[in-house]
């Protein structure tokens, strides 16, 4: 196997795990919060949350879940020899940087609603509240993504590496 | 009489799997899809392949005249093909 | 310097960049309408260079001109009846073969013809070879290599089209169609030909080929003529169904001929777009990914245009009460202040959210993943009667149903397009949100998520039966085909999307904002007369209405007050709640709304449950109702929306409030 998409295999692996464990903790901090109306209780975990800024946002929760799903689409699709995983893995960059875009915009929404127009709603809101982990998990998928971004252009998908691919595979 | 015969032995282009190669024989469609079919390259002779089916089995993704196009299997049922390699 | 002028018809298949050349074309200097009589989009815009005045007009676009849709005909009559000097047909390098095609129809008929070959970069860069000289050649034209989205080639371009209108001679072509169809076209010409007006209008050979195809249109245009039943008797003999199938074959068969002298494709097997698709059409993650783009969407449109609505209402309350403070007499005060300024606000505070909206559309359709959602989608639209197109428009109305109306325009067909836009106000929109939050949050306490929740989940169901129902009864049919090229994914151009939110943000405030205003101005009038009343109050002609309905209402646990609340809020459903406001006395204040609203004993949990899905239903706000109009340019449908709204509404919040009362609650 290419050097290149080991690389690309070991980082959907990281970034699967990593999304889904995050997507998961949103999920039931924000489910548990809409359906019983409860918070995460004072203990270990609420200071695990508050330290990662992880929202209780359950629809968000299932996005991450996703993203990690894909992710580890790709790292199983390339671990079985299909080059096409790192299409995969492209994909699921891409959805990251959308969704660390998405927030990153959403914040600077609600800072012109504080410094601007100074909203009552938002009299509690700080910076750090718009912080998640779409946002630095998205940071991870930015360094990758700047990286390998000439390995995703059209040359990287020629029908030479896929050739290669398969000779490689064959040694495995 | 004898293109009779051999259109009985054609399948139709919903019936090919992804990454099939096939042959247009005859197109079927009537109505204004089949002007529209038509004109997108949906004619005798063309070379098309399966590309993909929808996440649900309907439309169907197909390449023909160089680019992708996809249809429902309603119309592809009425378009009938031969198998090509 | 009247020959300076040159009027220049951009033609071309869709995604082939044809927009963004416009735009590089004429910059800023452009006029978005529509073409008369039908919702088709026209652009135009002009550009001065090297002492000419050059008028580009932007035709729909179209992969052929056989009158299969209505963008077709547009292309068509405009080329055929306007004459334009020059055709430009951007023709996608990447692509030539199916490209080809609309080239062969725009030789029949006998336009002036530049060819800009666009997307170069890409096919080049594939590892294509392009073969100009030899391009020209075969087609008679001038061909000019250009790569709109960076700019290049503009000039080149215009040059090119300045040589070609100065360049007297026309060389045109032709395709053969074979011995047996040429004989009848010939037939067919020699009979045209009789009459002198139409063989000097419009290309004889073309009509000939046109009608042996069986065109309706066409044969309309000959109808007139004394040579009709010439032609009709010489059609009869012939199997149009045959013709056709032959015609298009022998274009292709001619295009095939000449393509690899054009250029020689190298083999790339899998391309990136395959590679995406893979992933984004994925049996099983496909339908999820498409989701949460969706849902992404919503979460950016609401937390980026929030503040901008802010801004606007906060504008908007600040001059009506410096109006209402500074002008005399009070009843000119209130007509500017509550009337005009209020109305022009309901209007204005969608604005950030339709620019947004918008701006994402147009990125989702830059980029080509707009055909995979209806791709993906399809399979589910088509079984409630509807087509894959209609699913975004659909979603967008959960956000506001205006640009939801506004983007059906991207169905082709007029039926599937209607019954779109008329199912789309069940969709509840943002603005029904705060009546939710008062009545569920006062009634239901704990349950209001769960009552919230089915609420969206009704305005579903009623758009889905609605789209059955209408399906079965006054627009009889299937949806229309689904053919739809799945074009390669590319990067959007940002002036494009730019330019396009700016386009419809701004038809939706000059062309729908006329009509709001009318309606804002027809509601206030009710709620300030007769003179002298207090206004919205039991006096005035908004409170006589609301007694006169209370006999039709009450079967649905409303009052006088609720029925007054529901006119307002025609103007803009969130006006409900605060109409509410004024008639209990208590302003802006939501607790001590929630806290008369429970004191009331007119209002119970059950009428306020009969109410929320009232309002959910009842009828599209003011906003709405003026786009349908435009979009559906029919006061019929505009009217028929309006009334089925109300009367589907009526029905079933009669069927929650007396089924309820029978149940015992």
């Amino acid at each position: 196997m290419k050097r290149g998409t080991r690389q690309k295999m070991w980082f959907a692996l990281l970034s699967g795990c990593s999304y889904i464990l995050f997507g998961l903790t949103q999920l039931i901090t924000g489910s548990s919060k809409a359906l019983f109306g409860i918070s995460v209780p004072h203990s270990i975990g609420k200071v695990i949350t508050g330290m990662l800024f992880i929202p209780a946002d359950a629809i968000a929760g299932l996005v991450l879940i996703l993203i990690g799903c894909v992710f580890i689409y790709g790292f199983e699709e390339i671990r079985s020899g299909k080059y096409e995983g790192i299409a995969y893995v492209y994909v699921g960059i891409l959805l990251s940087l959308i969704f660390a875009g998405i927030y990153v915009l959403s914040g600077f929404g609600n800072t012109l609603e504080v410094y601007l127009l100074k909203n009552e709603t938002f009299t509690d809101w700080s910076i750090t509240d718009d912080i998640r982990p779409e946002i630095y998990l998205g940071l991870l998928s930015l360094l990758a993504y700047l990286k390998w971004k000439d390995d995703f252009d059209i040359d990287g998908m020629k029908p030479v590496d896929h050739d290669q691919k398969d000779t490689d595979t064959s040694v495995h | 009489m004898l293109k009779e015969l051999t259109q009985m032995f054609d399948i139709t282009l919903d019936t090919l799997k992804p990454g099939d190669m096939a042959r247009i024989t005859k197109v079927r469609v009537r109505g204004p899809a089949r002007r529209k079919l038509l004109d997108m390259g949906m004619v005798a002779g063309s070379e098309v392949e399966l590309i993909r089916k929808a996440p649900l089995g309907d439309p169907i993704e197909f390449r023909v005249k160089g680019y992708n196009l996809s249809i429902r299997k309603n119309e592809a049922r009425q378009i009938f093909v031969h198998l090509v390699e | 310097m009247e020959n300076n002028k040159i009027r220049v018809a951009l033609a071309g298949n869709p995604n082939v960049g044809k927009t963004t050349l416009f735009n590089a074309i004429t910059g800023s200097r452009q006029h978005v309408g529509n073409w008369p009589g039908v919702t088709v989009e026209k652009k135009s815009g002009t550009r001065i260079y090297k002492d000419y005045e050059i008028e580009v007009i932007d035709l729909p676009g179209t992969y052929s001109l056989t009158a299969y849709s209505m963008d077709e005909i547009v292309a068509r009559d405009f080329i055929i009846e306007e004459r334009p000097d020059i055709v430009v047909q951007i023709v996608d390098a990447s692509n030539l073969e199916r490209n080809l095609y609309l080239t062969t129809q725009l030789m029949e008929l006998e336009a002036e013809m530049v060819i800009a070959l666009n997307m170069c970069d890409l096919a080049l860069e594939r590892g294509d070879k392009l073969y100009l000289d030899k391009m020209e050649e075969i087609l008679a034209a001038p061909v000019v290599r250009t790569v709109a989205s960076k700019n290049i080639g503009i000039d080149e371009l215009l040059d090119k089209v300045i040589e070609e209108k100065n360049n007297e001679q026309y060389h045109g072509h032709e395709i053969g169609y074979g011995d047996e169809i040429e004989d009848k076209i010939l037939e067919i010409e020699k009979v045209l030909n009789e009459d002198g007006g139409l063989a000097g209008k419009y290309p004889i050979r073309w009509m000939s080929i046109r009608l042996l195809e069986g065109d309706v249109n066409v044969m309309r245009k000959v109808a007139k003529s004394q040579v009709s039943e010439a032609i009709n008797d010489l059609l009869d003999s012939i199997d149009q169904e045959e013709y056709e199938a032959e015609i298009a074959d022998k274009r292709y068969v001619t295009i095939n001929a000449i393509f690899p002298q054009l250029c020689t494709r190298s083999d790339v097997k899998l391309s990136r777009s395959d590679m995406i698709d893979r992933v984004l059409t994925n049996k099983y993650l496909g339908i999820p990914i498409f989701l949460a783009l969706m849902w992404g969407a919503f979460e950016l449109t609401f937390a980026f245009a929030t503040p901008f609505m802010d801004m606007i209402e906060i504008g908007f309350t600040w001059l009506a009460t410096s109006v209402a403070a500074s002008i005399e007499p009070v009843w000119l005060a209130s007509l500017i202040g509550d009337g005009i300024i209020g109305g022009v606000g309901a209007v204005l505070i969608f604005v950030p959210n339709i620019f947004i909206l918008f701006f994402l559309l147009s990125l989702l359709e830059g980029s080509g993943y707009l055909a995979r959602a209806a791709f993906i989608m399809d399979r589910l639209m088509y079984k409630i009667g509807m087509h894959g197109k209609s699913f975004i428009p659909m979603l967008m109305g959960f956000g506001c149903n205006v640009p939801a109306v506004m983007a059906t325009r991207s169905i082709e067909d007029d039926r599937d397009r209607l019954i779109t836009i008329l199912v789309v106000p069940f969709i509840s929109c943002g603005a029904r949100l705060p009546i939710y939050i008062l009545f569920a949050g006062t009634f239901f306490g704990r349950q209001a998520g769960t009552i919230v929740f089915l609420l969206y989940i009704l305005g579903i169901a009623v758009a889905i039966a609605s789209a059955k129902l209408l399906r079965s009864t006054l627009i009889r049919g299937k949806p229309a085909p689904f053919i739809m090229e799945m074009p390669p994914y590319r990067v959007p151009v940002l002036k494009t999307s730019l330019i396009h939110m700016w386009d419809n943000g701004a038809m939706y405030i000059k062309k729908a904002g006329t009509i709001i205003l009318l309606g804002v101005i027809v509601i206030w009038l009710l709620a300030s007369f007769p003179w002298g009343v207090e206004y919205g109050s039991e006096e005035s002609y908004v409170g006589i209405i609301g007694h006169s309905f209370e006999p039709l209402m009450k079967h649905l646990g409303f009052d006088w007050k609720i029925t007054v609340s529901l006119i307002f809020g025609f103007v803009a459903k969130e006006i409900v709640v605060a109409s509410m406001g004024v008639l209990y006395g208590v302003g802006d204040n939501q607790e001590a709304l929630a806290q008369s609203l429970l004191a009331d004993p007119s209002i119970t949990a059950l009428s306020s449950l009969s109410l929320m899905v009232f309002s959910l239903l009842y009828m599209p706000c003011v906003a709405t109702l003026g786009v349908i109009r435009k979009e559906t340019l029919s006061w019929k449908w505009t009217i028929f929306a309006l009334s089925y709204g109300i009367t589907v509404a009526w029905i079933i919040a009669f069927v929650v409030y007396q089924g309820g009362s029978l149940l015992g609650y």
